[in-house]
């Protein structure tokens, strides 16, 4: 009986520190014990958090005691994505179903509500993982990474400088250290109207003043003179800090009252391709049955968004789609996935699923009449019919790549720029290029001295070519050609009179032949 | 061989034939034996007198305590209607790459039937005339469809359907019982309907929603909004609801998959579960 008391007692004992940590870590030879609270299991690593801050330790070299030790013989990953509706509605649920369908795997989807579902990846024979799917916006999804709630946040921006030092003082490892985020697809924001509408462009300045609700009417806008009735997305969406940066703030204009917010990109367009009055903003992949508007340059430059716009990063609101991973050990499935969304097989899900996917693709010298004839009539003082023949004498037996590489400013590429040197760089190590003949072409904007302009887009193309080398280093560099050519500010894409109009001038482009 | 079978029935049934000839039946014929009492089966009108007539010259080659009244019924093989009990079913391709569907099981009135074409079934009650006609979307340009009676009979027919490649068909199996229904909007410029094909009364049963349009050069573009919604009863409530979706839509592959979802609960009843993001829209291009 004595022992049977002793035995309680000394269970209640251990029972105490059980609750506050659920495992116990000890080193094969005994020397080293870690006790805490399990975070994840991946079926390789324990990740624990401790009294030091989360752990990492290898599951070989330890044994696992108390009530938190995974099964592991069981085991399952659990894979949670969080973020943007964008993504979790219809593409990451395209790109697992595509997933496992390549692996062979069966997909039941468990639908807990709009928001959230897991699905279930096996085979006759087991489980192979679950991956968890949680719809609501960027910052929730970079939230999510911040708190161990989530493995991969599903965003439309990179992270701000609130959410890195947040990262920082959670131990959630930096933020912006190495490369994590990977850009999936893009998308373009676009504002809508319904079909019967006859303003069909608009400038970005325009736009700004239109959705903050400065400009009350279409007569404002080259319009019928009838009231403008805005649809926006909810306030905090990725979308809507996007439009915030790119369009809103540059202009100086807020959001004022009076504007419907919509929760579902799709109601928004329903609503906005019912009513003749209304403007919206949503996302190209998202317009429903309503008409996107061009988007206009003072200087005559329209861009619409197109395929091979958003490919090229020429239209001006193109939003990179991406998948943004923690400083931290992932199980094998995810990382698996993750890599099989950089694949080129990925690419048709991506197109499939609506959005634009990064394909290399090749428009042809001929195609690009419209750009030439800009060029032409925007030649000013400063760029001489020799600069245009010679421009045209290096490009003319060449297709144009869709990889286009363009600058946040000075020579930092921006964060698509950096999945196309990857992507290039991927093609070129592969052979796809072989035999062929590469030429790194670098503009500039029209702002200052063409002299300065020539030398700083030479300095890109430089820059270009510097990473594509260190980015492929399998690559067989005496089977093709790559060499470079810069021409200032000689082919401008947009108007240089604008912030958007000169960082989209901005660029490297890729001619081959 | 059914007018055959019918004739020696007939004679069993009348006691002229041999014992020897119903032995022999009993093996030729595998006949569905009606889980509904059938009139026709009346044993009263089978007197002692006419049953001592029988003299096993061999045993049964099933179960020797089998009632030789039920012999004498299951053998007899007829319907309400007098006719052969024995099931069949016919299929032919329509208009609008429909599938004409004819059951004839007139031993089982009132059965449950339950279809199943490209991976999804739907349940069907059978009328009393035990013979039923319908019309499916067709989901591939060479369709199966295979029917399960109660009895455990599987009648199966196959027919080419080529033009069901110039169809977008979105199809959703809902199980159980209340079970929820595909809800398709589409612009009034697009030419598209749901089906609604089957009847689920309980965990057993199923209905099969297919969205359909046609898709051609003349097709206008536009945006098929799908979502999915079902009623929240004291029936459903406390469990999961089991749907299937196939998606056939020209210049993509063929997708299916299983879904569970997991309703509001119990507390929920007379409120409705409504999932406007689960289902991909259908986008068609403008040409």
């Amino acid at each position: 009986m004595q022992l049977i008391w002793r035995s309680i007692l000394a269970a209640l004992l251990m029972c105490t520190p059980v609750f506050a940590n659920d495992v116990r870590l000890t080193s094969r030879d005994g020397a080293i014990q870690i006790e805490g609270t399990l975070l994840t299991y991946d079926g390789e690593f324990f990740r624990v958090e401790t009294i030091y801050g989360p752990l990492t330790l290898d599951g070989e070299g330890v044994t696992c005691d108390g009530p938190g030790c995974p099964d592991l013989n069981a085991f399952v990953p659990n894979v949670r994505f969080s973020g943007t509706n964008r993504m979790a509605e219809v593409l990451i649920p395209a790109l697992i179903h595509a997933f496992a369908a390549r692996n062979d795997l069966s997909v039941t989807r468990e639908v807990e509500n709009d928001r959230k579902s897991t699905f279930v990846l096996g085979d006759k024979e087991r489980l192979h993982a679950r991956f968890e799917l949680s719809s609501s916006t960027t910052a929730e999804g970079y939230a999510d990474l911040i708190t161990e709630e989530s493995d991969i946040a599903l965003v439309l921006r990179e992270p701000r400088q609130s959410e890195v030092s947040l990262a920082r003082s959670a131990a959630a490892g930096d933020l912006l250290k190495g490369r994590r985020a990977r850009v999936v697809a893009l998308d373009g924001v676009v504002a809508i109207t319904a079909p019967g509408q006859p303003v069909r462009s608009i400038s970005l300045e325009q736009l700004a003043a239109a959705f903050s609700g400065a400009t009350e009417r279409w007569s404002g806008l080259g319009g019928p003179d009838l009231p403008i009735v805005r649809h926006l997305p909810e306030p905090e969406s990725g979308l809507m800090d996007a439009f915030e940066d790119r369009v809103l703030e540059p202009n100086e204009r807020i959001i004022s009252d009076g504007a419907t917010h919509h929760e579902l990109l799709q109601d928004l367009a329903d609503a906005v391709a019912e009513d003749t009055f209304a403007i919206g903003l949503t996302t190209l992949s998202e317009i429903g049955n309503a008409v996107p508007l061009r988007i206009a340059g003072t200087c005559g430059f329209e861009t619409n968004a197109t395929l091979d716009a958003l490919r090229a990063e020429d239209y001006p609101l193109t939003l990179p789609l991406m998948l943004y991973t923690p400083a931290r050990r992932l199980p094998l499935i995810a990382r698996e996935f993750l890599e099989f969304t950089q694949d080129p097989t990925a690419d048709i899900v991506i197109r499939r699923a609506g959005f634009v996917d990064q394909a290399i693709t090749q428009t042809r010298f001929d195609d690009q009449g419209d750009r030439l004839a800009h060029a032409i009539s925007q030649a000013g003082p400063e760029v001489s019919l020799e600069d245009l023949q010679r421009m045209i004498e290096a490009l003319r037996d060449r297709d144009r790549l869709s990889t286009t590489f363009r600058f946040t400013g000075g020579t930092r590429l921006d964060i698509q720029s950096e999945e196309n040197i990857i992507r290039l760089a991927r093609a070129l190590e592969t052979g796809a290029f072989n035999g062929r003949d590469l030429l790194l072409v670098g503009f500039s904007d029209g702002e200052g001295p063409a002299g300065s302009n020539l030398a700083l887009s030479e300095k890109r193309a430089g820059t270009v070519l510097r990473l594509l080398k260190e980015s492929a280093p399998d690559a067989d560099f005496s089977r093709f050609t790559l060499s470079l050519a810069a021409f200032g500010e000689a082919l401008p894409m947009a108007c240089d009179d604008t912030e958007w109009g000169r960082a989209v001038n901005r660029r490297v482009e890729v001619w081959v032949k | 061989m059914s007018r055959y079978l019918t004739n020696t029935a007939f004679a069993v049934w009348l006691g002229v034939a041999t014992p020897a000839l119903a032995d022999g039946l009993s093996v030729v014929i595998v006949p569905p034996f009606p889980t509904a009492p059938t009139q026709s089966l009346d044993t009263s009108i089978l007197n002692d007198a006419q049953l001592a007539q029988f003299t096993m010259t061999a045993p049964l080659p099933q179960d020797l305590d089998t009632s030789v009244a039920e012999v004498v019924g299951r053998q007899s093989n007829i319907s309400n209607f007098g006719t052969a009990c024995g099931p069949s079913m016919t299929m032919n391709a329509a208009i609008d790459a429909m599938l004409v569907v004819n059951i004839f099981a007139p031993c089982l009135p009132y059965d449950m039937i339950r279809f199943e074409h490209e991976g999804l079934s739907f349940t069907v009650p059978m009328p009393m005339t035990g013979e039923l006609t319908m019309l499916l979307p067709a989901l591939s340009e060479s369709a199966d469809v295979h029917a399960h009676l109660s009895d455990g009979t599987t009648l199966s027919a196959s027919t080419d359907v080529p033009d069901a490649v110039n169809f977008a068909r979105v199809a959703l199996q809902w199980s159980g019982a209340d079970p929820g229904e595909l809800v398709a909007k589409a612009p009034k410029v697009l030419d598209g309907s749901v089906v609604h094909l089957g009847q689920s009364m309980d965990a057993d049963g199923a209905v099969l929603h297919v969205f359909s349009s046609r898709i051609d050069e003349v097709t206008s573009g536009g945006v098929v909004r799908f979502s999915m919604r079902a009623p929240v009863t004291s029936e459903n409530c406390a469990v999961e609801h089991e749907t299937r979706v196939r998606r056939r839509v020209p210049g993509e592959p063929v997708s299916a998959y299983d879904m569970t979802l997991k309703g509001p609960g119990c507390e929920a009843v007379g409120e409705s579960l409504e999932l406007k993001n689960v289902l991909q829209d259908l986008k068609l291009s403008r040409n």
